[in-house]
């Protein structure tokens, strides 16, 4: 369980920090398999819907989204690289500081043993997803900071021990897999009205 | 008599070290290779040779071959190979300075001859050692904090034995201290061992200038090195494996030496040389990996 927090982590931090866009994405569907795994392992609960909630995790995160971000890369002629408006060196940085904030964050709201570590790693995700987000320029790699913020939310969800019940997990993921499936429509349609997929420059579009 | 064991195998395995680091990364790239034991035939040739000397060195450069091996011999008679016990124990801010000296006297050696690439090689190994400094203190600290001991062998062997998958934070320090083993030892990703480019030398450019003994000695002295940085990560991930009684100790130390050669081969032979520039994000992300083992380590 513990091994398995910080390998999410450390794939999320590679996520961040990388440079190049298929890595990440390869990171993004391992990161899915591994929390198609946590169901299992965390709180006690049935295994028929312990096995539902692995599976539709696997299903969604480690499988549909990756091939539909890979098609979205291949089809867009993007290139290799996820530019950012930082240097890589301040990215690692401040993964690094916010990672250490989560984690004091977490000392401090009194969670103990297990349970603290899993939050501070769900946290951890949720900020480096937060800046991928902010300051990634291609929409790609916006997607998949998106998408790394969403699993950093889950992780948090089954170390916080919080019950959640089935219909609402279907519906995160419903919602997630949607949120996703757009974006790659809409990138689609950007790159054919502008063909390039550089979003500081839709910040010229005047009507 | 322990003592000069220990000296011993660190002396004998630094070179098979290197021999099994060089005949795993010719066997990766489909290359028969030089045999294994190759470095020692190479110490032998290079001890019986004399001396060659720039004209405008001083006592500065006969002074740096022998400095730098005595002190890695040093550093090593503090480091646990085979036992809990070692000869020398010490404090580990200690054991991070004594590692500075032989750098120190290494670089000064190479601005002393006066050559355009002592300096150079100097320059740069004075640069990637500097961005290393905060990623070894911090791992070093981390260990510190999970062996529950200041002494090197005392925060080695104090490790909480365990199943090792079962331990992220101890599976991320060793990482840190593996990725240091490259950085520290002039390695791939970092520095190129077996190139002599200008452009591409850090390390090498620094020992151009010396012949013979001198170059035997520091040889010699980096092989050592090597063993040392590998039996810390070894030691880290498995603690039990220094409590055998002394006859499986011996022969289990020379298997963690030819393992982790074997990987560092593979490390080295899967990856490419970075560029320069690039070396201080490599540097960046051990230093952020020793700071989440230690957050690690404190939440779990």
């Amino acid at each position: 369980m513990n091994t398995i927090t910080v390998l999410l982590l450390l794939l999320g931090l590679h996520m961040a920090v990388t440079e190049r866009i298929r890595p990440a994405i390869h990171s993004l569907a391992a990161q899915g398999i591994l929390l198609g795994l946590l169901p299992f392992l965390a709180a006690p609960v049935p295994a028929w819907r312990a096995a539902g909630l692995g599976l539709a995790t696997v299903a969604v995160k480690s499988v549909a989204i990756p091939l539909i971000l890979t098609r979205a890369v291949n089809r867009l002629e993007i290139g290799q690289e996820s530019e950012s408006l930082l240097s890589t060196k301040t990215v690692i940085l401040l993964t690094g500081a916010l990672t250490l904030s989560a984690f004091v964050a977490c000392a401090r709201f009194g969670l103990s043993g297990q349970d603290r570590l899993g939050a501070a790693a769900g946290l951890t995700l949720l900020f480096s997803g937060l800046l991928m987000m902010t300051t990634r320029v291609k929409a790609v790699s916006q997607v998949i900071g998106f998408v790394v913020l969403e699993n950093g939310i889950f992780l948090f969800g089954a170390a916080s021990g919080s019950d959640f019940t089935l219909p609402i997990e279907l519906g995160i993921f419903l919602d997630l897999f949607v949120a996703v499936f757009l974006m790659g429509i809409l990138m689609l349609k950007i790159q054919r009205a502008f063909t390039h997929m550089d979003v500081r420059k839709i910040h010229t579009l005047k009507d | 008599m322990t003592f000069a064991a220990h000296i011993a195998l660190f002396i004998l395995l630094g070179p098979l070290l290197v021999g099994v680091v060089r005949k795993t990364k010719a066997f990766l790239s489909c290359r028969q290779g030089a045999p294994v034991f190759q470095p020692f035939l190479d110490l032998w040739k290079l001890f019986r040779r004399g001396v060659v000397r720039s004209m405008t060195a001083s006592w500065i450069f006969d002074l740096s071959a022998p400095v730098v091996l005595g002190a890695s011999l040093v550093l090593a008679a503090a480091t646990p190979l085979w036992s809990r016990e070692v000869p020398l124990p010490m404090h580990f801010i200690l054991f991070l300075y004594l590692m500075a000296l032989p750098r120190f006297f290494q670089t000064l050696a190479g601005l002393d001859t006066g050559s355009a690439f002592g300096g150079l090689g100097s320059s740069r190994e004075v640069a990637v050692s500097a961005m290393a400094e905060p990623a070894l203190i911090l791992s070093f600290c981390g260990l510190a904090y999970l062996g529950g001991a200041d002494t090197v062998s005392g925060m080695v062997t104090g490790v909480p034995p365990g199943r090792v998958l079962w331990r992220p934070d101890v599976i991320l320090l060793a990482g840190t201290m593996f990725l240091l083993l490259l950085a520290e030892n002039a390695r791939i990703p970092v520095d190129d061992p077996a190139t002599h480019l200008e452009l591409t030398m850090i390390h090498e450019a620094m020992v151009l200038d010396h012949a013979g003994v001198d170059l035997a000695m520091i040889q010699l002295a980096s092989g050592v090195r090597l063993v040392l940085f590998s039996a810390l990560v070894s030691g880290t991930l498995f603690p039990e494996a220094l409590s055998l009684p002394p006859f499986l100790a011996i022969p289990a130390a020379v298997m963690k030496v030819i393992l982790s050669g074997a990987l560092i081969g593979a490390a080295e032979a899967g990856m490419a040389r970075m560029k320069l520039s690039r070396v201080a994000s490599y540097l960046l992300i051990a230093t952020v990996l020793a700071a989440i083992a230690l957050a690690v380590r404190h939440a779990g």
